[in-house]
């Protein structure tokens, strides 16, 4: 079984899409959900509800404003293209913007949940000792959170890979540049090439048990090794 | 050392020799396009690229910006349409480059059947698969109002009609006759004249290879492949 240029393509474009958007989504997700978990106010309650909206709403929301947005004559197209040389619409990077938003609360809701079970009172000794801020978060949190961190990356990568209707709608299927491998299968499908089809099914399916095991595993031996 | 390794890995998969060229095509004519491109990738060793979907959706995506070089659509309306509307780059002139016809294939093969509201019927979405518009107007026929009550089930686009029907959820199916040669052919008068148009979205100067490829689509060998494939040549 030897695998064709397309699917290889489409696995590559699925890692690189998946990678870059967990760097990002890590990169943006970290701050806001630190901010999210320190506030004690009501109206950031709103923010978080923007972050969970990708949870509930149909991708073919965020596809349809998406696809409206990105087109070329738009501001952001304009800009975009002044910026890079390149079209925006349909390209890696849209679909790259589009699973940030689309995975954002599977990087931000365990983040957030964890910096909340941070005890206040050793941030404040920290704080207390001199800490900034920013120490308090670097020195104290991050080293308590370590795990969610591995757990958050974990969940906005696997959801990446699985995404299908925003992709579909504002990548066009297009082999090399915006063909992932949920888009290729489709597309195996709707041709009744099942053979490879099945492949890719098959192999998404290893993929995510794999993936889903190791983490689930690990927070059980963890919480085994806690209690003993 | 490792991440330098890493991040040239996620530069360079992409790198290839020659840029592709990129050819949105109409479900219905997906697998004869890639037995021609097959043929020009093997003489010419550039490579080409094709999406395919319903020509209403590939059309959308075109106008919202989607980087194809050629359309091969399955109508003349949306590709005049195309041609006329003056976002993006400067497109060439429409071509018809094949004419295609309907079958229905599935249950005793009789054109009758169309009249039985027992049996399900799959066709491709007529909002924006010219031959699922096609497939209505024939459905509109008096001599099918009995048909009326049928279950009709609308794929995204002829393929997935095919495929409805192929792994049995649909009875019958009316398909472009590319797809299933061995279905009953439906009178041509019974629908608007199913003419395949193709336009370049992009100046030939835009791709190197863009002029050669429309060459070939043009040439006698090509024109003897899509009537092979079951298409009527242009007149």
């Amino acid at each position: 079984m030897s695998l064709s240029t397309a699917e290889l393509d489409a696995i590559y474009l699925t890692l690189a899409l998946a990678a870059i958007t967990t760097v990002l989504l890590l990169i943006l997700g970290t701050p806001l959900a630190w901010w999210l978990a320190r506030q004690r106010a009501q109206w950031p309650a709103l923010i978080e509800a923007i972050v969970a909206m990708p949870l509930i709403l149909p991708p073919t929301v965020l596809g349809f404003y998406l696809l409206l947005l990105f087109a070329p004559d738009t501001a952001l197209g304009r800009a975009w293209e002044g910026l890079t040389g390149s079209q925006l619409a349909f390209s890696f990077s849209a679909l790259v913007i589009g699973s940030v938003i689309y995975s954002l609360p599977f990087v931000v809701q365990p983040l957030q949940a964890a910096f909340q079970r941070v005890p206040a009172r050793l941030l404040d000794t920290a704080a207390t000792l001199g800490a900034s801020p920013l120490d308090q978060f670097r020195s104290v949190a991050a080293p308590l959170c370590r795990r969610s961190f591995v757990t958050a990356a974990s969940l906005g990568f696997a959801h990446t890979v699985g995404e299908f209707g925003v992709v579909l709608m504002i990548g066009g299927n297009i082999p090399g540049e915006t063909q992932v491998l949920s888009i290729a299968l489709y597309d195996y499908v709707e041709s009744l090439r099942f053979a490879e089809a099945h492949r890719l099914a098959a192999g998404l399916v290893v993929f995510s048990l794999v993936l889903l095991f190791a983490l689930y595993r690990r927070d059980r031996r963890d919480s085994w090794r806690i209690r003993a | 050392m490792r991440y330098l390794f890493v991040v040239m890995l996620l530069l360079c998969a992409p790198c290839d020799a020659a840029e592709p060229l990129r050819v949105a095509v109409a479900a219905n004519f997906r697998a004869t396009l890639e037995a021609i491109n097959r043929q020009f990738e093997h003489n010419t060793g550039q490579p080409v690229v094709v999406s395919s979907a319903s020509t209403g959706v590939l059309a959308n995506q075109i106008l919202h910006g989607a980087p194809f070089d050629i359309f091969f659509a399955a109508d003349r309306q949306t590709v005049f349409k195309l041609a006329a509307a003056d976002t993006g780059p400067r497109r060439g002139e429409p071509f018809c480059y094949a004419i295609g016809s309907l079958v229905l294939v599935g249950g005793d093969g009789r054109l009758a059947q169309l009249g039985d509201p027992g049996l399900s019927l799959a066709v491709a979405n007529p909002a924006t698969a010219p031959y699922g518009a096609a497939a209505m107007q024939v459905l509109a026929r008096p001599e099918f109002s009995q048909g009326g009550g049928r279950k009709l089930l609308r794929a995204a686009n002829v393929v997935q009609a095919y495929q409805f029907w192929h792994s049995g959820a649909a009875e019958l199916a009316l398909l472009p006759r590319a797809l299933a040669p061995a279905g009953t052919p439906v009178p041509g008068h019974w629908h608007l004249p199913l003419e395949q148009f193709a336009l370049t979205l992009r100046p030939q100067a835009a791709h190197p290879a863009l002029h050669s490829y429309l060459n070939w689509i043009r040439s006698d060998t090509v024109r003897a492949l899509i009537s092979e494939a079951g298409y009527r040549p242009c007149p």
